[in-house]
């Protein structure tokens, strides 16, 4: 005898031992209705793995892909820098380049070991450019360039190689040309795109837009022009003989001139409004835009010529810091006078043109001192940054009030007021700073993020180029998938439950007189409830398994099958855990319920008739 | 004298397919340790009583229906809810049924370890269920499954279950109504057996009245009388 079998115990869960003895005694009634709710989970599993894994490798194509994240404006306008310090502040911005205009970014390209030759667009590209980065190369350095595969086949190089870039202009019906030697540094895979493109640094893209505007590259020692800062003004000042204006004249100044308004001034407030002294009568001519350039006062004189009008260039009180040689900072405004030689008018005090070597401009300060022969400097806050220019005082000390220069100097300031202009410290010449740029490469962090770029921008009235209707197809794909699946879900839930419950209700009818039994020893009604309610679940724990199971190996199987269609770490069928789990808990609820139906069954049962009726 | 069960004047009344059945139970009083039967033929209200007194079925009117423990506890029957019917089946009464009315899922030795899980206070300790399945002679068939032994077998497997589990009263439905007379007699002094050393009184309904003719201490049996429109009428009555 085995004594250990009666010093055991059927605790603890007791009703779970019962149902546990139960499923075992009839193992083969258990199997079966396992197998028949895996029948049913198995394929539906197999259905939701490929629709997940499928529609997970177009979701990681489109990820890996770095087109996909990219994001190009469909209009030109002008860009400045502020604006690409903002965008590149938001934390869905992976990545933003200006670019150059398109005519200025086609460049020849040769091979200067064989040869070759061809066309490239030039496109900027910096840290953290994945087209480039996530395409199997690095970003370029300085004198290098990263190639398309398509551009590196037309010109038979390889990373390592030297290809030389040729642009060219017509100045003054003179053809003249400018290259630059590149190395290679990277080939791009196909992915990258089939276009004719070399990758290089901004100054590089940059550079072929200044010469092919004419201008000059130091650095690479092409000749050109400079970006020279024009005088701006807000009008001019008329000073007529004696004998006035003749009408005739006031609508030549408005006719052609750029000039429109024509205002008479009092000569004796001419000291306070000008900062000058004038004999004679005033008028001031303002024009119909903002500002007038040099060319409005050729028009001018052109029309005025022979009426023995003086024309004075006026810019109206620039604010101004002064910070003095000392460290003093002091608010004051600029204001233009006439220059001896080039305005010849009765006004004083008239100060020398300032020659383009000297430490700074001549400038007249409204403190009573003596200048001190120092350099101090004259501050001007404008819309594309501060600009800084030395002031070399002619007579007075830097104070309050307003500070006197010639007319040509104030000029620049007041344009620096509405661009950004620099001074070139070696030749002391002003030149303006490009304002911006006319177009951009922008990548997304995500491909999820791409959409709300995309709103944002076009908030801004910025249309633009972008994958996101691809992303949106694979989107809609998954949910229109997702419907299907959960469709075709519910119908094969709701087989695996009415197999369930029918096992349950049968296997209740089947055991009538067991639980019976059980009641007659006086098992309560919630412990009798348990006993199908334990079937149930194991036998839904157990389906389930082996759905799982089936599952697996079919997985395999297909993998296996379509392995050739497959990139590396890609997986033709992906079970997502969250609906799994959520599946399963259903199931286990839905079999709890069922597991209600069979004690329906055993407590519709008269106790007495049970035990009659039934027999072992 | 100690008492488990006492009914007076209690009255079962059951309607089935237009018929109707009336069993009255004027006196009837089960002392502790005694071996009592219930004979009679079909019909004639033997199970009808043994659903009453197995708390199965509830009397349509009782002046007394009470069921005392050995601790001197007293239940009145009437008006207990389901709830508290099960309670008093689970630690008072024991049951053989007429199949044995084993769980088949279960081994011999689950079948009679259930009684310490229905009850793990006042069930037998193992060492002395041990002695009884000795004494029953199924040391051998422990392991077995229900389906594996004989009538007789199942029948003893029975009584150690019932036994074990150390009711007030073990009510015997038919227990040798399978079995050969040989076997019979061999259940029914088990039964005895019990309700000698353990004091547990032993109710045995059976339709073979010389099984318990001259053994049991007390014999009930049914005064039948036939009412209109076939309507039957029941009286328990003590013949010996």
């Amino acid at each position: 005898m085995s004594r250990q079998s009666l010093h055991g115990s059927l605790r603890p869960f007791p009703i779970l031992r019962l149902a546990v003895a139960d499923l075992r005694d009839e193992w083969l009634l258990s199997l079966c209705i396992s197998l028949a709710i895996a029948a049913v989970l198995a394929p539906l599993m197999i259905l939701f793995g490929l629709k997940s894994g499928a529609v997970e490798i177009l979701r990681q194509r489109l990820v890996q892909d770095p087109r996909n994240r990219e994001i190009r404006p469909k209009i030109t306008r002008t860009y400045d820098v502020a604006w690409f310090a903002d965008i590149k502040r938001r934390p869905d911005v992976a990545f933003v380049i200006p670019l150059t205009r398109g005519i200025s970014s086609t460049v020849d390209a040769v091979n200067v070991v064989t040869g070759a030759t061809g066309k490239l667009d030039l496109s900027p590209t910096g840290r953290a450019d994945a087209l480039v980065t996530e395409n199997g190369s690095a970003v370029p350095k300085e004198n290098e360039c990263v190639l398309t595969a398509a551009s590196a086949e037309e010109l038979n190089v390889q990373k390592g190689d030297m290809v030389e870039i040729r642009t060219n202009r017509r100045v003054n019906k003179e053809f003249q040309s400018a290259s630059l030697e590149l190395k290679v540094a990277g080939v791009l895979d196909m992915r990258a795109g089939g276009g004719k493109i070399a990758y290089v640094l901004l100054p590089v893209v940059e550079a072929v837009e200044q010469y092919l505007d004419g201008q000059s590259v130091p650095e690479y020692g092409w000749t050109g022009t400079r970006p020279l800062a024009r005088p701006e003004f807000d009008g001019a000042l008329l000073v007529a003989g004696p004998e006035g204006l003749d009408p005739a004249y006031e609508r030549k100044a408005v006719t052609d001139t750029g000039f429109v308004h024509l205002e008479k001034l009092d000569p004796s407030k001419m000291e306070n409004v000008a900062g000058f002294k004038v004999d004679a009568a005033v008028w001031l001519l303002r024009p119909a835009g903002s500002t007038v350039r040099q060319e409005n006062f050729e028009a001018l004189k052109e029309k005025l010529r022979g009426s023995g009008i003086q024309i004075i260039p006026w810019v109206d009180s620039i604010p101004v810091k002064i910070h003095a040689d000392d460290g003093r900072v002091f608010q004051a405004s600029v204001k233009s006078i006439p220059v001896a030689g080039k305005e010849s008018t009765p006004a004083t005090p008239l100060i020398q043109t300032p020659d383009a070597s000297q430490r700074g401009i001549p400038v007249i300060f409204p403190g009573k001192g003596k200048p001190s022969g120092k350099s101090d400097s004259i501050v001007v806050a404008g819309l594309g940054g501060d600009l800084v220019v030395p002031a070399v005082g002619i007579s007075g000390s830097p104070a309050e009030g307003p500070v006197l220069m010639a007319a040509d100097n104030a000029g620049i300031l007041r344009q620096a007021i509405s661009r950004q202009v620099e001074r070139d410290p070696k030749t002391g010449e002003f030149l303006v700073v490009r304002r911006g740029y006319s177009g951009f490469r922008l990548f997304a962090k995500t491909i999820d993020q791409v959409d709300d770029l995309r709103r944002f921008l076009e908030s801004k009235e910025i249309p633009v180029f972008h994958e996101g209707e691809r992303i949106n197809d694979v989107r809609t794909l998954d949910s229109q998938l997702s419907r299907f699946f959960w469709f075709i879900a519910g119908v094969g839930i709701a087989g695996a439950v009415a197999t369930l419950a029918a096992s349950l209700y049968a296997s209740a009818e089947r055991k009538s007189y067991e639980l019976a039994v059980l009641r007659l020893l006086g098992l309560r009604r919630r412990e009798i409830v348990q006993f199908p309610a334990w079937q149930g679940m194991l036998l839904t724990i157990i389906g389930f398994a082996m759905a799982v199971g089936i599952y697996t190996v079919a997985s395999a199987v297909l993998g296996h099958v379509f392995q050739d269609q497959l990139h590396a770490g890609e997986h033709l069928t992906s079970l997502p855990p969250g609906p799994v789990i959520a599946i399963f808990f259903l199931l286990i609820v839905l079999a709890l319920l069922s597991s209600l139906l069979a004690s329906v069954r055993i407590f519709g049962t008269d106790l007495s008739e049970a035990l009659r009726e039934g027999s072992v | 004298m100690e008492w488990v069960y006492q009914l007076r004047n209690v009255i079962v009344e059951r309607s089935k397919g237009g018929a109707s059945f009336r069993l009255t139970i004027p006196e009837f009083h089960i002392p502790r340790g005694s071996f009592t039967a219930i004979v009679g033929q079909s019909g004639c209200g033997k199970s009808t009583l043994l659903d009453i007194l197995g708390l199965v079925l509830s009397p349509s009117s009782a002046d007394t229906f009470n069921l005392i423990s050995r601790y001197g506890e007293s239940f009145e029957i009437p008006g207990k809810s389901a709830k508290d019917l099960a309670q008093i089946r689970r630690h008072h009464l024991g049951y053989i049924l007429q199949s044995g009315g084993l769980m088949p899922f279960l081994s011999v030795a689950g079948n009679i370890l259930l009684a310490r899980m229905l009850n793990p206070k006042t069930a037998t300790d193992p060492e002395k269920t041990e002695e009884l399945v000795f004494r029953l002679g199924l040391e051998d068939h422990l392991k077995k499954k229900p389906s594996q032994l004989s009538g007789g077998q199942r029948q003893r497997a029975a009584i150690a279950r019932a036994v074990a589990q150390n009711p007030e009263i073990i009510l015997a439905d038919e227990p040798t109504g399978s079995v050969d007379k040989y076997t019979a007699a061999k259940i029914r002094d088990l039964l005895l057996q019990c309700a000698r050393e353990q004091d547990i009184a032993v109710l045995i309904v059976t339709h073979d009245e010389s099984l318990v003719s001259g053994i049991a201490d007390a014999t009930y049996s049914f005064e039948l009388a036939q009412g209109g429109e076939g309507d039957l009428r029941s009286v328990l009555r003590k013949v010996a």
